[in-house]
This record gives structure tokens, sequence and C-alpha cells, in this order.
């Protein structure tokens, strides 16, 4: 007893003093550098008090790396007015900055410091030309042209955007020429590579069918004006956009079946072959509706199999209110696992992936992991499997914020929007017989950490130093950039498959990445793919290398086809460029097509 | 002491209640409750109506505890409006004032199952499970086999993946009426959680057979059949699924639903009025309740509860009966039921209803003391004894309880039972002056005379108190006189009158003695002061009159006696009437006799009762007229009836008068043989 509570004040005493968080009462996970790192977004989401829907929703955030120069830059999404003609003098909480509101693009120029990379952002947003000023929601970043530049695909209430990186630090619309724009809600994309052809496809997930003119007054069980639920609007359909090779997309949702399934209020999408057969499917995380599980038929055809597969409701047979939505492969059985995160009085829910090839099953085991109880009082939205502290296993992390004033404070004058609720890591460690369960970490994900409307969570190694930090956007509030202090204590693998092309190399997104080690299980991780909520995240893997040693690496691309390559060197990160490696025998003959 | 609570500008800042314990409460707890503070609930931007609802409701705890808790009844009240406060904020969704509220309420009536059912209820919805499961399983020791408590913890227990426990509880629900489809599907969640789809298959199944309307139940048998390999029983399944759950009775989750419409205002703002005596208003609230929500069992309890305020006895167990019509489980209304007619003196009622409470909630103490209540006095004393019996099993220490269960074996005709009962309640308690008396009447009922008089004798030397001293000096006289020790009963009789002048049997007792001693002109003296005492007693006229009969008053006698006769409804009148023939038939004072007049008295009374003793009479009163003829016929026939009755102790003196009339001999003064 007493030498748990010498252990509780050392640890409060280091986190005075350098302000990391703990997951318990030795282990750092993050550092918050968003000043240092010179990060001065805040989002701003137009609030007038006329509670409009989009209002309470909030944005996301993209790493990627723009200019090619080997680490991750950032993209935020802005916010902006809604009605009232543009009357910004209307708003609840004043707009400070130049008019109009627009998402920012910031690069990282990493700088040596002490012996680590120190990350600055800079905000390059007018230099790169992008003039995003709609009502913003979410962002894919993704080579969508096959030029080997990574452009954007930004997600707006109204027309959506596909901002063509030009590959000289700026960025040109190509929203008509590519045939993007879809002028629906929409939250989150997916761009990957669904028909095998190697270039990466839109599969756009859409919410409500909104519009200031539809605006409900909605009210709660006490008669207080309230943000609405979803249910108080009809959801809007989603949409698959197939890319031809050069950044021009058909609109192959009735084609692909998509039409055929119950629209769902969708805010979250993943990419990743979900159910072994080596096909990238899809999973789109439906809000108060069940979530869909689109399984690839290698044939041009998605079939929705939620419902049959398990994954669609929770074990008391229910529809949740999913936001975000995270794969990976949490019990080390080798498949991708799910996790969705959901309303407050709604646990998140964890899908243990029990799939055979061709053959989706899916189990809820979120009590058995017990993540049932510490979700419960919050709403989260963005979230990702990270090994937050780089032990090799899959950890959660999951950003909060209501998105009612019922499940947050009633508002005043003063706190005119108080949906502010603590971010929570969940640690995982073993369970009974062998089995995996999730700790929360008892600082949250950053000790001290003041409390915002979080949405959005973007997951990637921005100062490159071998562990996964995080980019979390808050609603009506500032981004904010958390370095992991976890992966420089050990060595570290990291690899970026890479589609090689004429004109550049290529991210790849939705492929499986197996590190076989010997004497141990492989360390399976997705890379790319999207997840989260309105996200898009680092599509390079990183794992931690001090404990088995590494024998190869094995890279399962979208078109079926695999590859092998000898363990990189340690504390860097190599490409993997597909063709380059090994083509692992065994799957060549049935590869689909 | 009372404990008033200051409240700050009028906002209801229950923090105070921090420090705050119930002084009043300590008849069933030893440990007095620390209420928990109620965080503050901010209603702007609420609606009116639910604002003035709550408002109100918020009013009146806070009247309750400005008042403080002096008695238990207060105690009781403020744990009421704590609970009807808990409700209230549970309905409004207010949750942590709601779990606040409901741990005071049930703090306050930690006997009251619907303040830890809903406490539960509240910790569930805010994800706090261990609490919940505390919460349940304290109200399941108060309502071992209520359906809705066993699921609710089996399903907490689910969520906890504590899947052993949440098996035992809905193993245990199976049985019980309402749960069965609940509990199936329940086992059919655990044995699929641990990996047992065919169990899980077997308990859907059986679940969708128990209510075929929760079709929602179509998709995990679905996913078992996936589980277990079948893909074309899985689809056919999906495709039946629906939205419909799996529905358990939970009449309580049920009713506090009422509280946020309508029906919750209305009855709300009756209750203030009650709160405040205005019962008219009160009563006029709650009939519009009923009007408007004839199906709300709350608005006829509400109603009968403002009626019988009123004192409209007969009016308020009509309303409990029609809110138990709606609600026939209702534990509350039961006992509210079974108080009434017990106060009505309808006791098989009373205990038809308090049977039916503790049945559904054996760890209801209240209504296992109302239902012994019932049954005393209904003379099943025995039974009323096991009542308390199970009463005390709840409250193992209570004095009053094992008094009573004593009272009750003594009335039962189970007197070492109750004696030992009194002995312990010594043991346990000290020296008890009221339990020394009744040791000493139970010894004296058990034929123990020596040691009834030690326990008398002990209360004496204890010296007790008037009342009770006069009781203990009585008893001793009784003894001595039953012992034919007159001269040694005398003085605790005079004792026990001293003590307690009013005592008209240490009157009648003395009077017996002094006339077992032969002084008779004392002894009638003592029977008039009983006389006097309770001119209604007949016993004591009869004591006076045989007294001064014995002295030789023959002539006061008869006058006494034709007075007596003329009084209207005279108890005892034949007895009077008798003597009256036998002292004009057979007084030794010449001017008292009037043969005719005996004759005519006791041929009079043969014809209304032909009793040996009125045979007799008429047969004295031949001989006085000198019909000795008669005499000795009415006097043959007499002994031929006593011969044939088995009656030998009457026949030596019946045949010593027959000799008497057949020497044509009247008979003097019999009634001093």
């Amino acid at each position: 007893m007493r030498a748990r509570a010498a252990g509780i004040a050392v640890s409060l005493a280091s986190a005075v003093l350098s302000g990391p968080a703990r997951a318990g009462e030795n282990e750092v996970l993050f550092t918050d550098a968003t000043r240092s790192a010179g990060l001065d977004f805040r989002h701003w989401n137009g609030m007038s008090g006329h509670l409009y829907y989009p209002e309470v929703v909030g944005a996301g955030a993209a790493l990627f790396d723009y200019d090619n120069d080997g680490d991750l830059d950032l993209y935020l999404v802005q916010g902006n007015l809604l009605g009232n003609e543009g009357d910004r003098t209307s708003a609840t909480t004043p707009w400070t900055g130049d008019w109009p509101p627009r998402d920012r693009l910031y690069r990282n120029d990493l700088e040596p410091s002490d012996g680590d990379a120190a990350v600055r952002f800079v905000d390059v947003t007018e230099e790169s030309g992008i003039a995003a000023t709609g009502y913003g929601m979410g962002v894919v970043a993704a080579d969508l042209d096959n030029d080997g530049w990574v452009d954007l695909y930004v997600l707006n209430l109204g027309a959506n955007q596909f901002w063509r990186n030009e590959g000289d630090g700026t960025f040109s619309d190509r929203t008509e020429a590519s045939g993007t724009g879809d002028p629906r809600w929409s939250v989150a994309a997916a761009a990957a590579d669904y028909d095998g052809d190697l270039d990466l496809d839109l599969f756009v997930v859409n919410y409500l069918n909104f519009s200031l003119a539809t605006h409900k007054t909605c009210l709660t069980e006490r008669g207080e004006v309230d943000y609405c639920l979803p249910s108080a609007y009809q959801p809007a359909p989603d949409a698959l956009l197939v890319n031809d090779g050069s950044g021009r997309f058909e609109d192959a949702t009735v084609a692909a079946g998509l039409a055929a399934a119950r629209p769902g209020n969708g805010l979250g999408i993943l990419a990743a072959d979900l159910d072994g057969d080596r096909r990238l499917d899809f999973y789109v995380a439906n809000d108060l509706m069940p979530n869909h599980l689109w399984l690839n038929r290698g044939n041009g055809e998605l079939v929705e199999d939620g419902l049959i597969s398990g994954a669609a409701l929770n074990a008391d047979g229910e529809a949740e209110a999913s936001m975000g939505v995270a794969a990976g492969d949490y019990d080390g059985d080798g498949d991708p696992d799910l996790f969705l995160t959901h309303f407050h009085r709604e646990t998140n829910t964890l899908y243990r992936n029990d799939s055979q090839p061709g053959s989706a099953q899916f189990r809820d085991r979120t009590n058995a992991t017990d993540l049932g109880r510490p979700s419960w009082d919050a709403t989260a939205f963005g979230t990702a499997f990270v090994d937050l502290d780089n032990d090799g296993w899959l950890d959660l992390a999951a950003v909060n914020g209501a998105v009612t004033f019922a499940a947050g404070r009633p508002r005043t004058k003063d706190d005119p929007f108080p949906l502010d609720q603590p971010n929570q890591a969940f640690l995982n460690v073993a369970g009974d017989a062998g089995g995996r369960r999730f700790e929360p970490a008892a600082a949250g994900l950053l000790d001290g950490e003041t409390p915002f409307v979080s949405r959005g969570l973007a997951a990637g190694d921005v100062d490159n130093d071998g562990d996964t930090d995080l980019v979390i956007t808050n609603n009506n509030g500032p981004a904010r950039l958390l370095l992991n202090q976890t992966g420089t204590e050990g060595d570290w693998i990291g690899v970026a498959p890479v589609l090689g092309a004429a004109r550049g190399r290529r991210p790849a997104s939705g492929v499986t990445v197996r590190v076989h080690r010997a004497g141990a299980p492989p360390l399976v991780r997705l890379a790319g793919g999207g997840g989260s909520y309105a996200s898009w995240g680092d599509p390079r893997v990183t794992v931690p290398a001090g404990g088995p040693k590494v024998d190869r690496i094995e890279v399962q691309w979208t078109d079926g086809t695999t590859e092998e390559w000898p363990a990189p060197q340690p504390r860097a990160y190599t490409s993997l460029v597909r063709g380059s490696g090994e083509r692992s025998g065994e799957q060549e003959d049935d590869a689909p097509p | 002491m009372t404990k008033p609570l200051r409240l700050q500008d009028g906002a209801l800042i229950l923090a105070l209640l921090a420090q705050f314990a119930v002084a009043g409460l300590h008849a069933q707890d030893a440990a007095t409750p620390t209420l928990v503070p109620v965080p503050e609930v901010d209603l702007r931007g609420v609606d009116e109506a639910v604002r003035d609802q709550i408002d109100q409701q918020r009013g009146l705890l806070e009247e309750a505890l400005a008042r403080g808790t002096e008695t238990d009844a207060d105690a009781e009240q403020l744990g009421l409006l704590f609970g009807d406060a808990g409700q209230l904020y549970l309905v409004y969704d207010l949750l942590p004032a709601a779990r606040a509220c409901l741990t005071n309420a049930a703090a306050l009536q930690p006997r009251n199952f619907r303040w830890r059912y809903l406490l539960g209820s509240a910790a569930e919805h805010l994800g706090e499970f261990e609490e919940a499961v505390e919460a349940y399983d304290l109200a399941r020791t108060l309502r071992p086999d209520d359906p809705a408590t066993a699921i609710r913890l089996g399903r907490v227990h689910l969520e906890l993946g504590r899947y052993e426990e949440a098996r035992g509880h809905y193993q245990h629900a199976l049985a019980l009426p309402g749960s069965a489809a609940a509990a199936h599907f329940g086992l059919g969640r655990v044995a699929f959680e641990t990996e047992d789809p065919t169990t899980a298959l077997r308990h859907f199944q059986t679940a969708l057979r128990e209510q075929p309307r929760a079709d929602s139940l179509h998709y995990h048998i679905a996913l078992a059949h996936r589980a277990l390999g079948d893909d074309a029983a899985m689809r056919a399944a999906m495709e039946l699924r629906g939205d419909a759950p799996v529905a358990f009775a939970d009449p309580i989750a049920a009713e506090i639903k009422e509280s946020a419409t309508g029906i919750g205002a209305q009855l709300l703002l009756g209750r203030v009025a009650l709160a405040a005596n205005a019962f008219e208003t009160a009563e006029e609230r709650f009939r519009e309740a009923v009007r408007d929500y004839p199906e709300s069992a709350a608005a006829k309890r509400s109603l009968a509860a403002a009626l019988e305020g009123m004192g409209r006895r007969a009016e308020a167990a009509m309303w409990y009966q029609e809110a138990l019509n709606l609600n026939p489980n209702d534990v509350g209304l039961l006992f509210r039921t079974g108080l009434l007619y017990n106060s009505e003196g309808r006791y098989q009622a009373a205990a038809e209803r308090l049977r039916r409470a503790v049945e559904i909630e054996p760890s209801f103490g209240p209504g296992w003391v109302e239902l012994a209540r019932s049954l005393g006095e209904t003379g099943d004393h025995l039974e009323a004894a096991e009542a308390l019996t199970r009463a005390l099993e709840l409250a193992p220490d209570d004095r009053n309880l094992r008094f009573h269960r004593a009272s009750n074996y003594r009335l039962g005709d189970r007197r070492e039972l109750a004696l030992r009962e009194f002995e312990s309640l010594l043991a346990d308690f000290g020296f008890d002056r009221e339990i020394v008396l009744l040791l000493g009447r139970i010894e004296q009922e058990l034929g123990r005379p020596a040691s009834a008089a030690r326990r008398f004798e002990q209360l004496v030397e204890a010296g007790a108190e008037p009342p009770l001293l006069s009781q203990a000096h009585f008893e001793l006289g009784n003894i001595r006189t039953r012992q034919e020790r007159y001269e040694e009963a005398l003085p605790h009789y005079q004792r026990a009158i001293a003590a307690n002048p009013t005592l008209k049997e240490a009157y009648f007792n003395l009077g017996t003695a002094l006339g077992r001693l032969g002084m008779f002109t004392e002894a009638a003296l003592a029977a008039r002061r009983a006389l006097e005492l309770d001119p209604g007693d007949s016993r004591a006229r009869a004591a006076e009159v045989t007294a001064l009969l014995l002295a030789g008053e023959d002539a006061r006698v008869r006058l006494m006696l034709e007075q007596t006769l003329e009084l209207p409804d005279q108890g005892g009148s034949g007895f009077f009437a008798v003597l009256l023939a036998e002292v004009l038939a057979a007084s030794e004072d010449d001017s008292v006799r009037d043969g005719a007049m005996a004759l005519n008295l006791a041929r009079d009374l043969f014809q209304r009762a032909q009793t040996p003793a009125h045979g007799a009479v008429v047969a004295l009163a031949y001989a006085e007229t000198g019909d000795f003829e008669q005499a000795v016929a009415w006097q043959q026939r007499l002994i031929d009836n006593l011969e044939r009755a088995g009656a030998g102790a009457a026949l030596p003196d019946a045949r010593e008068r027959l000799a008497a009339y057949q020497a044509g001999r009247p008979i003097r003064a019999p009634w001093r043989r």
C-alpha cells in the first residue's frame, strides 16, 4: 500500500515537470507538442444559437506527406457559418481570422533537436492554393490520380472537393473534372482499391439529408432545446466512385450494389480485407443504424453482410450510434478486428474477427475485454488501433465529446458549447486464458489534458521516431498534437508499402502488413485504408523490434497478391515497393482478379 | 433532538446533507444513516411544466429537511420525499441527482424495495454497474423472487463480463412469473459470450417460444446458427428478424414513466396539497387524476390516501381496492389496505392482504408485524407469533416484536414458550416490571402459584409504580385466596386498593375473601365499592346481595332485588329473580316471606327456563304456601332429573329438601348451607 502511494507521488511529480501522460505509474505516453510545433489551428463551427445539426458534428484531419520529403504534413478541416447570409456577427463565438474560414495545410519541417527531430508545422495554406471554404467535415489524403503526389479529397456539408497535388507545393481544384463533387452531406471517405486495379477508388460516406430548410428544433424529455439526434432526419445514401486511373471517377454506386442496402447515417469508414479472402472490403459506421459491412466479391459487386456477419449490431442485437471505426489485430490472431465508437450510455464496441476466408464472422467481445464500462459516459468519435506503449500489442485511442447538452452540461451564455469530455486510451493487456483485455490508461491520453469537444483523430509518426503520434481535432476548439514518447526507447521497424508508378511512388491504402518474427506470431498491421472519424492517418506501419527477431515483412496488396522482404534496417522507414519483393508462391495461383 | 437544516438562498443546497445524520432512526437500524449530498440540478431551459414539477418536489423536500427528523415518522416521511424526488429525477434523466436522492431514500427506509430497485436502475443508466449490482442485490434481499430484479442483475453482470453470476440470476428468473423469456434470452447471451452457441441457440429458441412477438430474437438465433456453421438456418432466421425486444414484467419501471406525463404533475399537485393537510384540495386533484387516467393505480392509491387522511375510511378502502385491482402485487398498496382494514376491525380481510404483501416481499418487516396484529385479533395467536418470528428475522433485536410474540404465545396456550421469551427479554434488556408481572401471571396459569408469588413479591420488593404495585398485590391476594389462605389475602387486596383505588377486581376479590372469613357485612361493603366503580357489574351486585343475605339482612336484600329487577337491561336478572323467589319463599324473616308472590315468580321463571334451579325454587315456594304435595312432586321430579344427569353433588341437598317437604316442613335460609 505504501509503495503504491509512493509510486503515485512520483508519477504526479513527473507529470508536473514534463507534462506527459502516463498509462500506468511509470509509463509516459504523450506530450502535448501543439504549441512547440506551431500548430495554431482552431476549428470554428459557426454556431449561432439555432442549434443547426452540422455544428455539433465536427471535422477531422489528415496526416500525409504532401511534399514527399519523408515526414507527415497536416491538413485540418474547418467549419463555417450556417445561415444568416454570411453575417458572421451572428455567431455565438466570434471568428477572429481572415474571412472566410478555410481548411488549413501545415507543412512539417522536422528539425533536429537533441538527437531527435522536433516537429515544426508551418501554415502553407496560402501558397498551396487550397481554398476549401465549405462547411468542412472530413478529408482523405491519397494519390488519386496516380502521379506520385498525394492529393486531398475534402468532405463537406455541400459539394466535396478534390484538391489535386501538383507536385510543386500547390494544389488545384479538380472537383468538377474528377466527378467527385458529391453535393450531399459527406463526412468521411475511404480511398482504396476496390476493384483490384491498383488505383484508388473512393467510397464516400454520406450522413443525413440536412439543409437549413429542413432544420428542426429538437427537445429533450425535459423540454429543453437541444441538438437533434440523427433520427430527426433521413439518412443520405453512400456513393462508390471508381477511378479510371487518371483521377477521373465514375459513379458505380448502383453497379456495385450499394443501392441494394437501406441507406445508413454514415460517419466513419475503413477499407481492409476483413474476411480474409484477399479482397478489399469496406466497413461503414452508421449513426444509430446498423453498420454496413460491404464484402467484396471480386467481380465488382459489393454485398452488404453486416447483419449476417454479426458486425452490424452489438451483442444486445441493437444498432448503436457509431461515429468512428478502427481496424486492428488486437488479439494477435492475424485478422483485423473492429472497434466502433459510440454515444454516451452506449459502450464502444469491439467486434472480434472470427472470419474464415470468404465468410465474414464477427463477435461482440466488448464485455469480455473490459471495454464496456470505461466508455459508458463518453460520446466517442475519432479512434485508432495504435500500439501506444510500443509493446507489440495494439492499444486503442478514442477521442470524446458530447453531441447533446443533455449528455454534456446545460449551456449558458459563458459556456455556450459545454460538450467537452476527456479523451481516452485503452491499453491492451493479457487477460484470462491467454486472451487479451483492455485497461483504461489512468490519465487518458494526456495527463492534465484540458478536455475539448474532440472529434477527429489522425494517427501517425509525425516526428519519425518509430512510435505513433496523434493529431486530435476539436469541434469549435484548437487542434492538438500529442507526441508519443515510447518509441525512442528501443529498436523499431518502419515500412511504407508503396505502389510503383512511372510518375513516382504512391502510398498504398488498405494493404495488410505482416511482420514475421522468429519464434513468435507475426505482427499484423493495416496500412492506410482510412478509419477513425472524418480523418486520415499515416499510411506507414511501425512496429517495435526489441523483442523476437524480425525475419521478414510480408505485404498483402489490394489485388490479392503478396510479397515478402527481408527485415529492413531498424529505426528508419523503408519503402516496400510493390513488385520489388519476393512473391509469396502459395497465393499466386488463386489470387483474385 | 430536531436537526433543522438551513438552505442557502432558497436553493436546495443539499450539500449540507453531507453531515446530516437522521436523529430519529433507531427502531431497526443501530447506525443512523448519513445522507449524501444531492447535486444541484440546473433547470434553466427546462420546460416550465417540468420545472414546476421538480421545483414542487424539491420544495417538499426542503421543508422536510428544515423540519429535521425528530421521530421515526419524520425520517420515514423524509425517506418518502427523497424517494419521490429520486423517481422524478430518474424520469427526467437527471441521473446524478436521482442517484443521490434514491441513495438517501434507501438509507432512510432500508426496507423499502422500491428505492433499492430504482437506485440500481439509476446506477445502471449511469454505467456504475458495481453500484447497480449492490443496489439490486439489496433489493433482492427484500424481494428474493422479484423477476425484474433478477433479470436486471443478470444483465448488469453480463455487462461486467461476469458470466457465472449472470447465469445464476437468469436461472433464478426462469421460475419467476413474467420473466421466462427474458431469462432464456439472458442465458442465451451468457452462453454465446462463453463460446457455447449450442446452448445459446436452445435458450434463444425457448425465449422465442415464450414470447413470440419478440422478433429481435431471430437475430440472436441467426448468429448462433452461424457460429454452429449452419448458414441456411442462419439466413432463414435473419429473414425473420424484427425490432421487438424481449420484454419482462417490470411494474416499477412502467409506473414511474407516468411521472413524466400529465398525471405525474397532477398527482404531484395533489401530494403538495396533502402535505399541507389540504385534504379537500388533494381529493379534488386526485379525483381529476383518476378521471383522466382511469388505468393509473397511482392515482387511485393517492385518492385513497387523501380520503383516509380525512377519516373516510370506507371510501378509502374502496379506492385502495380499486388500485389493487390494477396492480394486485403492489406491496405498498396491500400494506396500506391491510392497515386500513385493521383499523376498521376487519381483521380477516386485513390478514388476507397483508399475507399477500409478505409473500411477495418476505423481507417487508412492517407487513409481518401488521399481519401479526390481524391474526392476533382474530384469535390466531400462534400464527401471529409465527408472523412475528418472520419480522424478528429481519430485526432480531427488536424488543417490542419479541414482547408481542411472547404475548401471542401466552394467548395461544404456549405458555412455556411465552415464559422463555419473556425471561430472555429480561436477560437481554434488563429488569422490566411489566414483564415480571406477566411472568407471574403465566406461572399462575401454568399452576405454579409458588413461582408466581415469587415473581409478584419480586415486583413488590422492586418498588413498582402504583398501577403495577397494585397488580402485584392483587395477584398475590388471588394466589392466597386460591390457597384458601384468606387472612393472608386480605392485606394484599388492601394494598392493591391503596395503590390503585379504582381497581374494581381487588374490591370484588377482597369481598370474596372477607365472605370466606365470615365477615359478611365487610364483604358486602367491598362488593358495594366494586359496584360503585362499575354499576353495571352484575357479579358485584350478586356478591353484595349474597353477602347481605349471609349477614341476615333479608329485608334489605328483598328491597334491593326488587329494585334491581326493575332496572332495565340488568345483567344477571335470571339469577336475581331466582334469588328473590328464594328470599320470598325461605327467608327467616316473617316480614320478608310471601309464599304466593314467591310461587308466582318461581312458576314464571320455570316457564321461561326449565332448569333444576328453577324447579327447586318452585318446590320451595309450594312448601311456603303449604302445598307440600306439590312441593314433594316438584322436588321428586328434580331429583329424578339430577339422577339422570348424573349430578350427584346436588343430590344430598335435594333429598334433604324432599324429606322436609314429605314431613310438611318448609325450608328456611337455604343460602346459609
